[in-house]
């Protein structure tokens, strides 16, 4: 571990919630973590800009997916096992609920879908999109999954006036 | 309203008219004579714009052209474009369900999902009865060992297989038509049960033991060498001891002759060398067997 760094993440840092929460327990309002993570962005864009925040976001979002992979998901033998894995693991924790809608065996190209999203389900339409954090943590999760590094871009959003979310996660080549 | 302004009121009413009856074509500009009305101008072209795109999607929509992009922020689409998702869903679910995948659920499509969700049922049911089927079709009912059809399969598929030498085993069971005629079928068969069970833990899960009927038992061993055959045969001796020592009403002992078969040997052959070799054994054990009766009655 790094001296200088306070708090690098492990899945310790989440803590042992039940002791800490006897009477409130694991659940709080979606408005609360929304309120979290828009003002983490909002400070981000201020101090490094637009494209930096949106950086910090996919890189938070992939640390994060790494672990969740390691510590809720584990191994899968394919595809279709990972996928059935995570619409549970997704589902039972209140994210949201996923979709594969394509997957191209030879490309490897896999368009994914995430309704009722944890990040922007009934937020106004800005016009763009804005689930970058989810961007990194799908990467991780098929990047853990499958042994390859993959490029997610999210190509529709509630924000841009859909009802759900469109992930298009492509293999990166060399 | 002036002369000017009426003209334009009925050149943007023609416009609306002309998008109810589905003509998307492009708005001619007007603002420029009349600057006051570039955005309903702007508006109504956004609005042709968005029904042109809407009517495209939903024509590929319904040709099945499930493969197109979705438009990006087009509202008037949305439930075209929950539609779409959902087919497309549908679509890798069913390509799942093709490759074997009967765990898919649909609870997004009302009626729908019901029947399909049936079908899916219908499927998993079809596929229990197929694998019970198959399963009594290679298996003896009485031991769950494979039967003598899969043994002679597998035969065949090792002679055609890779995994050489092949060690064949044949092991009969001694006095078992003695216990039938003095205990009883029901605890004879209890014996071909418990004897079933000395092979199973005294092999590898690769290799295959079958009943061929009455008390004879075959195994094929792959890639074992005789080395590794006699090896299991003292397995057996061990598994077969230890049983033994619990006072029961019979005991498994098995008379037991194996052989090796390299690449290119027929296992047809080696199955007869290994019978031979256990019909050599069971003479010698009764020999032994009567000379230690000799031997107590003296």
């Amino acid at each position: 571990m790094n001296a200088d760094r306070k708090y690098e993440f492990t899945w310790a840092l989440l803590g042992n919630i039940t002791e800490g929460r006897p009477n409130l327990g694991h659940m709080m309002r979606l408005e609360v973590y929304r309120l979290m993570q828009f003002c983490f962005r909002d400070v981000m864009e201020q101090r490094h800009g637009n494209e930096e925040a949106d950086a910090i976001m996919y890189q938070s979002g992939y640390l994060a997916g790494t672990h969740f992979h390691r510590q809720l998901i584990g191994e899968t033998a394919s595809l279709a096992e990972l996928v059935k894995k995570l619409q549970s693991t997704l589902k039972d924790l209140s994210i949201g609920i996923l979709r594969v809608e394509k997957h191209d065996e030879e490309t490897g190209e896999i368009v994914m879908t995430i309704s009722e999203d944890l990040d922007c389900s009934g937020l106004p339409v800005l016009d763009y999109e804005v689930c970058t954090y989810d961007e990194g943590f799908i990467a991780a999760i098929l990047e853990s999954a499958l042994g390859k590094k993959f490029q997610v871009k999210e190509v529709d959003c509630w924000c841009t006036g859909d009802r759900t979310c469109r992930f298009r996660a492509v293999p990166v080549v060399g | 309203m002036n002369k000017r302004e009426a003209l334009i009121f009925r050149e943007m009413n023609e416009h609306l008219s002309r998008l109810l009856r589905g003509d998307f074509s492009p708005v001619r500009p007007i603002s420029a004579e009349a600057p006051d009305f570039q955005t309903l101008e702007d508006s109504i072209a956004r609005l042709a714009a968005l029904l042109a795109e809407a009517q495209n999607f939903v024509s590929a929509l319904c040709q099945g052209k499930l493969e197109m992009d979705t438009p990006p922020r087009n509202p008037l689409i949305d439930p075209f474009k929950q539609m779409h998702a959902n087919l497309r869903h549908l679509t890798w679910q069913t390509k799942q369900i093709a490759a074997g995948d009967l765990d898919q659920h649909v609870d997004f499509l009302g009626e729908f999902s019901v029947a399909f969700n049936s079908m899916i049922e219908a499927l998993r049911e079809k596929r229990l009865a197929e694998e019970k089927v198959l399963y009594v079709s290679i298996h003896d009912p009485l031991t769950d060992l494979y039967n003598r059809g899969y043994f002679e399969e597998e035969m065949a598929r090792a002679e055609r297989g890779r995994n050489f030498p092949v060690s064949i085993m044949m092991a009969d069971l001694d006095g078992l038509k003695t216990i039938n005629d003095t205990l009883g079928h029901a605890l004879g068969d209890m014996l071909i049960k418990d004897a079933a069970n000395v092979l199973r833990k005294a092999v590898r899960s690769n290799d295959v033991v079958a009943r061929l009927g009455g008390d004879e038992y075959a195994l094929i061993l792959p890639g074992a060498d005789a080395v590794c055959a006699a090896r299991v045969v003292d397995r057996i001796r061990e598994i077969e001891a230890e049983f033994n020592r619990e006072p029961r009403e019979y005991q498994v002992r098995f008379s037991i002759g194996f052989a090796t078969s390299g690449v290119g040997e027929p296992l047809v052959e080696t199955l007869k060398s290994a019978d031979e070799r256990m019909y050599r054994d069971k003479i010698a054990r009764k020999a032994a067997l009567a000379e230690a009766m000799v031997r107590e009655t003296n």
